[in-house]
């Protein structure tokens, strides 16, 4: 008896090839909907589903992290608690002197018929992953809608005693969010010179490493803003309260032929020791929506 | 068939999770071998097409939920990779070292030029490996290493990976 010779036969193949089509196709149609911002988000069902895994095994990982290493642990504990004390006296020294600032700009803005000042609150969290994916950058944090996260939230840190921009959190679930870092290709951050108060906006590279790209610059600010620069947001789009440093001036790039002028800059946040996080939530919008 | 592209998408999915919270935490030049992409290698090679194109489907749409990536985007991509490396199936020895590396490696690269398109295709809306950059070929060196541990843990679970007849 001959031996049949193995080997998909052309039916199979076929097959094989219609429910290639028919899969593209979908996941197609998905990528089409989910880029236009389809009408129900079904993302924030499906990281709902998932939320409670990473956090446990990040508790289980991090349980036998401490076990072993249970002297490094203390001795980062030592350190962690001292840092988090400083931090935490910073927050308060900060508290205070945006409580006198507070009370000063209440009292200019009076006189200048100004609407009210922002006041937020912080939701402090943790990060706890990071994308799986190497072309995304975010990161995820442990709180999520239990503990008042929303989308659209502003995400700062405090770190060497600079309060900074971290992000934006674009997606939330029950226990844990997801943050777009600044320096993500799809940010864009309204902001201004601190002390020139030119505007421009600031948007990421994509990538940890490269800096931070200022564009829409009005040329005429050339001459007046300097390396080291403080950069910082403007409050402008209602998005991300005003003040609040992103970065500082690295290089200026000036073309004749633009109508604008660009810089680049350092981001205030190291995000390679970034761990603590506060999630901040403007009790009012204020004058500064646009 | 149907379980083993049940057992694969779930194989897939605890991949994502642990890239997500412990493989940052030791990145490489914040560059992490994408475990997820090598058991689809796996299954895609050993299972045929079918399977290939079906497991990175469910599993690339479930890895999107875990991602900022748009919804679809794995999907379509691994939908495409699984389809391709299944084409592929007892064309060579699956030996423990070096053919593992070498169709990791493969698929990596498959991967950035299907995420180029993509990201033709979405007018640069989707973001896209730049080819002169160290990300892209960090990625591909560490497929390459992680695939023989990869596949040598993966071939533990013949019963439930692999189509009965060749159990």
């Amino acid at each position: 008896m001959a031996l049949r010779m193995s080997g998909p036969s052309p039916r199979r193949s076929n097959n094989t090839l219609y429910v290639f089509l028919a899969l593209t196709t979908i996941a197609f149609s998905s990528l089409l909907f989910s880029t236009r911002s389809f009408v129900i988000d079904v993302r924030d069902v499906g990281f709902s589903l998932f939320s409670g895994l990473r956090g446990t095994i990040h508790g289980v990982t991090s349980s036998v992290q401490k076990t072993i290493l249970s002297i490094e642990e203390l001795r980062r504990l030592k350190q962690e608690y001292d840092q988090l004390s400083k931090q935490l006296e910073r927050y308060e020294q900060l508290a205070r002197s945006a409580a006198d600032i507070g009370q000063e700009n209440i009292n200019l803005k009076k006189q200048l018929d100004f609407s009210q000042n922002l006041v937020y609150k912080h939701i402090p969290a943790q990060i706890i992953g990071k994308d799986p994916d190497n072309l995304f950058s975010s990161f995820v944090i442990d709180k999520g809608i239990k503990e008042g996260i929303k989308k659209n939230m502003a995400v700062i840190a405090f770190q060497d005693g600079i309060q900074g921009l971290v992000g934006l959190v674009v997606q939330v679930g029950r226990h844990e969010s997801m943050v777009m870092p600044v320096y993500d290709a799809n940010s864009f951050v309204s902001a201004r010179f601190a002390q020139s108060l030119y505007e421009g906006i600031v948007s990421g590279q994509g990538d940890v490493n490269s800096p931070l790209i200022m564009k829409y610059i009005k040329k005429r600010a050339k001459d007046e803003i300097q390396y080291g620069d403080r950069i910082v947001t403007s409050g402008l789009g209602g998005v991300y309260p005003k003040g609040i440093e992103i970065g500082r001036v690295s290089k200026i790039i000036f073309q004749e032929y633009e109508t604008s002028l660009t810089v680049e800059l350092e981001s205030a946040i190291d995000f390679s020791r970034l761990e603590y996080v506060f999630v901040i939530e403007k009790s009012n919008t204020g004058a500064d929506d646009e | 068939m149907s379980k083993t592209i049940g057992w694969a998408t779930v194989f897939i999915i605890i991949a994502g999770i642990i890239q997500s919270s412990l493989l940052s935490k030791i990145a490489i030049f914040n560059v992490i071998p994408d475990l997820a992409l090598i058991i689809l290698v796996y299954v895609s090679y050993v299972n045929g097409s079918m399977t290939g194109q079906i497991t990175g489907f469910a599993s690339g749409f479930l890895l999107d939920f875990l991602s900022l990536a748009p919804l679809g985007f794995n999907a379509l991509s691994r939908t495409i990779i699984g389809a391709v490396v299944g084409l592929l199936k007892g064309t060579f020895f699956l030996d423990i070292l070096f053919f593992p590396a070498l169709l990791c490696a493969g698929a990596t690269i498959i991967k950035a030029i299907i995420v180029t398109v993509i990201h033709f295709l979405f007018n640069a809306n989707t973001p896209a490996y730049n080819f002169s950059n160290n990300i892209l070929w960090i990625e591909i060196i560490l497929n390459a290493i992680s695939a023989p541990f990869v596949f040598a843990f993966l071939k533990l679970f013949k019963k439930v990976l692999t189509p009965r007849k060749e159990n």
